[in-house]
């Protein structure tokens, strides 16, 4: 991968050596994130996820302060404790709806019973995302001053489930004014201090390249079709105008016909995914680039190539080592001709040999892929007219007390 | 020892605005000084209320905040921490504070434990009853009457597949069940609703569903080599009917996975939940089969039935199955070891009456000559 790039401290020095420290900067060095990621992962797997609050905790702290505006570095305030009461809070809250809910399904013989807590978590997803954000915000402070989102939450929610109906009811279109309106009502509502931030952008701006990745998705489905068409023939002997021949004979020929497909074009559905990262680099940058605070602006010169071939060689690292080792292993075995019990007892230690490294794939990821990132992000980041960000006051505005619980309970937000 | 009258250049955060002022820091016995390029004391920190904001690193500032406050100072020189820490040893740095924090934090988690397995052990299992008591009957019916035919055709494909379930019908074998079934109650005075039902299924089982549901198994009349032995199986099931123990068990087994699961969240895939759900009710499980099997006996010595072939029948089931005495099988076990039920019953039996005439047992052995999609229930009393 891109060892050695980027974000290892230091590698830009020869251009960077001013006497003015650089407008953006991530420097964590990957050793000690690497020495807190794996402690928290075996101290998760110690507590049986129990720890999983202080984890967050102290990868959040690591992040934040590495993460340096302006020469000074962000502060996460946050503590794993507070997490952990906000947790169960909700577990109290949900709990008992969950098991209304579990128990309903035993006397209600419905389906539809059977989606009630699924949908309920559903809806609740963007509340979670809010008052994850709103926590966040709130436990950051950057040159003795806190960030802060106001708003509301299930106003967000609505935003949120109305946008994305509109994205699926226009086959997709739609999305780039969904990722606006959502992220804009977020953004508009943050501050540092008192100073709001405003986010002034337009989705028309991002529907080319978002355009671009439905028409490689029809694209590719096209070939599909076209790469498939039976001839006559062929649909004579799928369908069969043989009246005599039991319908399941005509429903096997049909199977055959699907497994004798020409898979192939699928191999290009590579294409709209190459798309898709761009978009969301384009998206991210354009965002960034028109990020305000008072008379004080963000400008972003993110290079969208870096971030594509960033994630599309860790995704690819990722699926070689997932599938591939497993494959290999197959292959050894059946090459091996080993007596029954030794290969039970293989492929027992192999599956634990692969729950470990899919674990550690995922400390990898965040090394290599998250961490490069977001050190090009930072490096590629200026600030317009900083001497405004001077003026920023602190707000008066009272904290939230407890933190993130229903984002913990419906597994969402990351890290 | 660093000078104390030395000044350390610093940036300076009130925590009013984002505004950095240059600074000196002057480390005194009471406390830091801060002054303005002008040399006036901008402010003055207290030493027990310096924070260090993160561990210092060399190359970095060093960063102090003021407890209750969000000013921050940024240090250049390291030594700042020494001249602290000899001007006012205890407070500055914040050992005892993190010590302190250390203890409470392990004090609240063990609180945490302590009470997640009080209600786990305690709570759960006495709700769970009291809420089976109080489940109104209908409620159970019904739930019994969903259930059956799922469960009835797991246990006929064991392996899976979503074959429809296929219930004894033969007319000769239904009604000596219902004899059998009112034979063994009649040491009872007010025995509890039963509705009786044989599944085909090859394996050999017996249980209770929520509603007086009693279901056994053609593999277990087939393995049965007297009448004694299916009356006394089926006086157990009574005893898991007239203690509810099934729908205690639904409760119980809803609350603590969904508590368990909630409580470990993803990181063990799951493991965690269903090795606690397991472990914790195989305890109350075993506890239950016990007290169906004293029921048990007491009715058959009630009934005049010989109790003995419900011993000769835990027997044979125990020299099928291996394995038992393994230590780890007897905690996750939702039976005791059968070996033990065996003589437990043997020694309390009494009784030494038969249960069916030889012709009835004969037509009961052959009840699943006809099978029917819908349930042939021997309702009683």
């Amino acid at each position: 991968m891109n060892e050695g790039t980027p974000a290892a401290p230091g590698a830009d020095e020869p251009n960077d050596r001013t006497p003015a420290a650089p407008e953006a900067a991530f420097d964590g060095p990957r050793g000690r994130l690497f020495r807190i990621l794996l402690a928290n992962l075996l101290l998760n797997v110690v507590t049986l996820g129990v720890y999983r609050f202080w984890a967050k905790t102290r990868l959040r702290r690591f992040l934040w302060r590495h993460t340096k505006l302006l020469g000074e570095p962000l502060e996460y305030t946050g503590t794993g404790g507070e997490l952990f009461v906000g947790f169960l809070i909700v577990m109290a809250v949900l709990a008992p709806l969950i098991g209304v809910a579990s128990l309903a399904q035993l006397f209600v013989e419905h389906i539809a019973v059977n989606f009630i807590v699924p949908v309920a978590l559903f809806l609740l997803t963007p509340v979670a995302l809010y008052r994850m954000w709103r926590y966040r915000f709130a436990r950051t402070l950057w040159r003795g001053v806190q960030f802060g989102l106001d708003g509301s939450s299930l106003r967000y929610a609505g935003l949120w489930l109305g946008y994305g109906a509109a994205a699926i009811l226009t086959l997709g279109l739609a999305n780039p004014w969904r990722r606006v309106a959502t992220t804009r009502y977020l953004l508009d509502r943050a501050r540092i201090g008192a100073t709001a931030l405003r986010l002034d952008v337009r989705a028309g701006r991002l529907f080319v390249p978002w355009l671009m990745v439905l028409g490689l998705l029809a694209a590719v489905f096209a070939v599909l079709a076209a790469a498939n068409v039976p001839t006559l023939d062929e649909m004579a002997a799928i369908f069969g105008d043989l009246p005599d021949l039991p319908p399941a004979w005509a429903g096997r020929r049909f199977g055959e016909a699907v497994a004798g497909m020409h898979a192939w074009p699928l191999l290009l559905l590579i294409l709209p995914v190459i798309a898709f990262v761009r978009y969301r680099a384009v998206e991210l940058r354009y965002f960034l680039d028109h990020l305000r605070a008072g008379d004080a602006g963000l400008r972003s010169e993110l290079g969208t190539g870096f971030f594509v071939a960033v994630h599309l060689a860790g995704w690819a690292a990722a699926l070689l080592i997932v599938l591939g080792v497993p494959i290999l292993f197959v292959f050894a075995v059946a090459a091996s001709g080993m007596e029954e019990e030794v290969v039970a007892a293989t492929i027992i230690g192999l599956s634990i040999a692969w729950v470990i490294l899919y674990l550690l794939l995922g400390i990898a990821y965040t090394l290599f892929v998250e961490v490069t990132v977001l050190a090009h992000i930072c490096r590629t980041l200026a600030v317009e007219n900083p001497d405004a960000l001077d003026d920023v006051t602190q707000s008066p505005a009272a904290l939230p007390r407890r933190g993130e619980g229903l984002a913990d309970a419906l597994d969402v937000g990351g890290f | 020892m660093a000078n104390a009258a030395a000044r350390y250049p610093a940036r300076y955060y009130d925590g009013r605005t984002a505004r950095a002022q240059r600074v000196e820091v002057e480390v005194g016995r009471e406390g830091l000084s801060i002054f303005d390029g002008d040399g006036d004391l901008v402010a003055w920190w207290p030493a027990d209320a310096v924070l260090r904001v993160e561990k210092p690193r060399r190359g970095e500032p060093v960063r102090l905040g003021l407890e209750g406050t969000t000013a921050r100072l940024a240090v250049e020189h390291g030594w700042v921490v020494a001249a602290l820490a000899a001007a006012a040893p205890p407070a500055a740095g914040g050992g005892r504070r993190m010590r302190r924090m250390v203890l409470r934090t392990s004090a609240w988690a063990a609180a945490a434990a302590g009470s997640v397995a009080a209600v786990v052990f305690v709570l759960i299992p006495l709700l769970a009853a009291q809420l089976a008591a109080i489940t109104p009957e209908p409620i159970k019916q019904r739930v019994g009457e969903v259930a059956l035919p799922r469960v009835a055709a797991a246990l006929a494909y064991p392996d899976g597949g979503d074959g429809q379930a296929e219930f004894c019908d033969f007319r000769g074998g239904v009604s000596a069940l219902e004899t059998l079934a009112r034979r063994v109650t009649t040491g009872l005075e007010s025995p509890p609703a039963l509705r009786l039902v044989v599944i085909r299924a090859d394996l050999v089982n017996a249980f209770v569903l929520p509603g007086g549901y009693v279901v056994l198994t053609h593999g277990l009349i087939q393995a049965a080599e007297s009448p004694e032995e299916v009356a006394g199986v089926l006086a157990h099931e009574v005893g898991h009917v007239a203690h509810d123990h099934v729908t205690e068990a639904i409760y119980r087994t809803t609350a603590i996975s969904m508590l368990v699961s909630l409580l470990v969240g993803d990181v063990t895939f799951g493991v965690a939940g269903a090795v606690t759900e397991l472990a914790i009710n195989g305890r109350h499980s075993r506890e239950a089969e016990r007290a169906a099997d004293r029921y048990a006996v007491e009715l058959l010595n009630a009934s005049g039935i010989d109790g003995r072939g419900l011993a000769r029948f835990f027997e044979r089931l125990a020299g099928r199955a291996g394995g038992e005495d393994h230590p780890l099988f007897r905690i996750l076990s939702t039976h005791p070891p059968t070996r033990e039920r065996a003589e437990e019953v043997r020694a309390v039996a009494r009784a030494d009456g038969p249960a069916l005439p030889w012709h009835e047992w004969q037509r009961l052995r052959r009840i699943c000559r006809l099978v029917a999609s819908e349930p042939r229930l021997v309702t009683l009393p």
